[in-house]
């Protein structure tokens, strides 16, 4: 009997393995088998990983994408409040949120080069702009689910509106609010690498066209790998603090 | 403060159906300062919404509420609603709950937490104040609610069957509790349940109300001491008397849940 525990491990596995019969077998040409091979983009992985620079590119990007996500945190919870508060707003804005979200964050790229120059303002434009949508409706849900009972009893003890909003609706929605923000770091960290691949010269992004120009395959296999890698621990951390408020929150 | 409920009825109407049901009709009553009122009916018969029109969070279609001679018009922290199923704030622990009522009136952090587990000890939770209402009992949810809304400090207190999802000791054990702290402080009541026994356990004066469309149809004082006992002569004959009241309309049926 195999522990299910186990059982990711062994999915990991799988894939590695057929990455590896992969490349045994010439599925990726006479040219790259050995460099796209498992073996040397694993050797090279980490080996980047001993070096400092790379914690310079890795810092950077979480720079990046710490402040997009900030910002959209920002603006999409506040939003998302009212939109969830007052039916009114909500009408008002839906169909420009609907619409707005379904615009590539890339779309807006030279708009963001025009008004913010080439560098990190733009990037950090891009990854807010894509994070920013599913913070808004997220909160925006949880809000509109909050009973109905709890506004009524925190106006009975004689709270604003303000206090309604600030004591009750947000606190009553941090489990969405989270969830919201899970999806965000989805969204952000998929946006952050083309970002990065727009006059930047530096972070993840630019490591892929970097090695690229360098004809680094290798290497180039080993920094997607670092991506997903670090993308897979965010969410892993974001996962167990939504755990733990849902813990904190049942009622 | 007095309250006066005068010739007040509820309609509600259903734009999809196209039909308006008469909850209340023509209501009045009276209670006196420090009284505690229960009032008595079977389920559908409107005493939430009299509750919810006293408490200032419904419109009556007619007629008015004056509490203290002055007319409702909507919910204020003098008049605090109860219940039934305690709508703590499970984000908050026992003691922030207690604390809300405080916060919102600017009552500064130390004075909010000495007096919130002064009431978290008088309704008998005491060691509880930092856990969350997720891990408590109903009974001691209902106890944390009553603590909640002791702290708001209310002249009167309206009460949607607050006890009514709890189990018969339970209930009976916070019915005391209740008792206990009303004794120190005079505030006045409105009390709805359904159950005779309960209101007999409470009540200074108890509205019987009637289904379809909601009406008081008695009134009677009850001016023994509390505690009561169940077992006592007179409390037995008056809740035979007054089953047989309710069991003796014509829609008796409909009065079953009583």
């Amino acid at each position: 009997m195999i522990k299910q525990k186990l059982y990711p491990f062994i999915g990991l596995g799988t894939l590695l393995l057929i990455w590896q019969l992969a490349s045994m077998y010439g599925a990726f040409g006479p040219e790259f088998s050995e460099a796209f091979s498992p073996r040397l983009a694993l050797a090279e992985a980490y080996h980047l990983l001993c070096l400092s620079d790379s914690y310079n590119q890795i810092g950077r990007s979480l720079t990046r994408v710490g402040l997009g996500l900030a910002i959209a945190f920002a603006a999409g919870v506040p939003a998302g409040i009212m939109a969830g508060y007052f039916k009114t707003i909500d009408r008002f804005t839906s169909v420009c949120v609907q619409f707005l979200r379904m615009i590539s964050p890339l779309s807006w790229m030279p708009v963001a080069i025009i008004f913010l120059g080439v560098g990190d303002g733009s990037v950090i434009f891009l990854v807010a702009v894509a994070a920013v949508w599913p913070i808004m409706i997220n909160t925006a849900h949880g809000v509109s689910e909050v009973p109905a009972e709890w506004y009524k009893i925190a106006k009975n003890f004689g709270a604003t509106n303000f206090e309604i909003l600030r004591k009750v609706a947000l606190p009553a929605s941090i489990p969405q609010v989270l969830t919201g923000l899970r999806v965000a770091l989805g969204v952000a960290w998929i946006v952050l690498v083309p970002a990065e691949m727009l006059g930047v010269t530096s972070g993840l992004g630019y490591m892929i066209l970097d090695t690229r120009d360098r004809f680094a395959f290798s290497e180039l296999i080993a920094w997607i790998l670092i991506i997903g890698f670090i993308g897979f621990l965010l969410d892993t951390l974001l996962r167990f603090l939504k755990k733990r408020s849902i813990h904190e929150y049942q009622s | 403060m007095n309250i006066k409920v005068e010739k007040l009825s509820k309609v509600f109407y259903s734009s999809r159906k196209k039909e308006s049901e008469r909850v209340l009709e023509n209501i009045n009553l009276e209670v006196k300062k420090g009284e505690f009122a229960v009032i008595l009916g079977p389920s559908g018969c409107g005493k939430t919404t009299l509750l919810n029109i006293m408490a200032g969070f419904e419109v009556p279609t007619q007629g008015e509420v004056l509490i203290g001679n002055r007319p409702v018009s909507g919910p204020h922290p003098d008049r605090v609603l109860m219940w039934q199923f305690f709508g703590l704030f499970p984000w908050r622990t026992v003691s922030r709950n207690v604390e809300f009522a405080m916060e919102v009136k600017g009552v500064k952090s130390a004075r909010r937490k000495e007096r919130a587990h002064k009431l978290i000890e008088t309704v008998g939770l005491k060691g509880y104040e930092n856990s969350r209402p997720g891990g408590l009992s109903g009974g001691m949810k209902q106890r944390v609610a009553l603590a909640r809304v002791l702290a708001a400090d209310p002249e009167v207190l309206f009460m949607d069957e607050p006890f009514g999802s709890l189990d018969a000791p339970t209930r009976y054990r916070l019915e005391g509790v209740l008792l206990d702290i009303l004794g120190e402080k005079k505030k006045t009541v409105f009390f709805v349940t359904h159950n005779v026994r309960e209101a007999l356990h409470l009540a200074d004066s108890i509205f019987i109300m009637s289904i379809n469309p909601g009406k008081v149809i008695k009134m009677e004082k009850i001016d023994w001491s509390k505690p009561r006992s169940a077992s006592l002569e007179k409390f037995r004959r008056k809740e035979e008397e007054l089953l047989s009241y309710i069991h003796s309309q014509k829609d008796y049926t409909a009065m079953e849940g009583i």
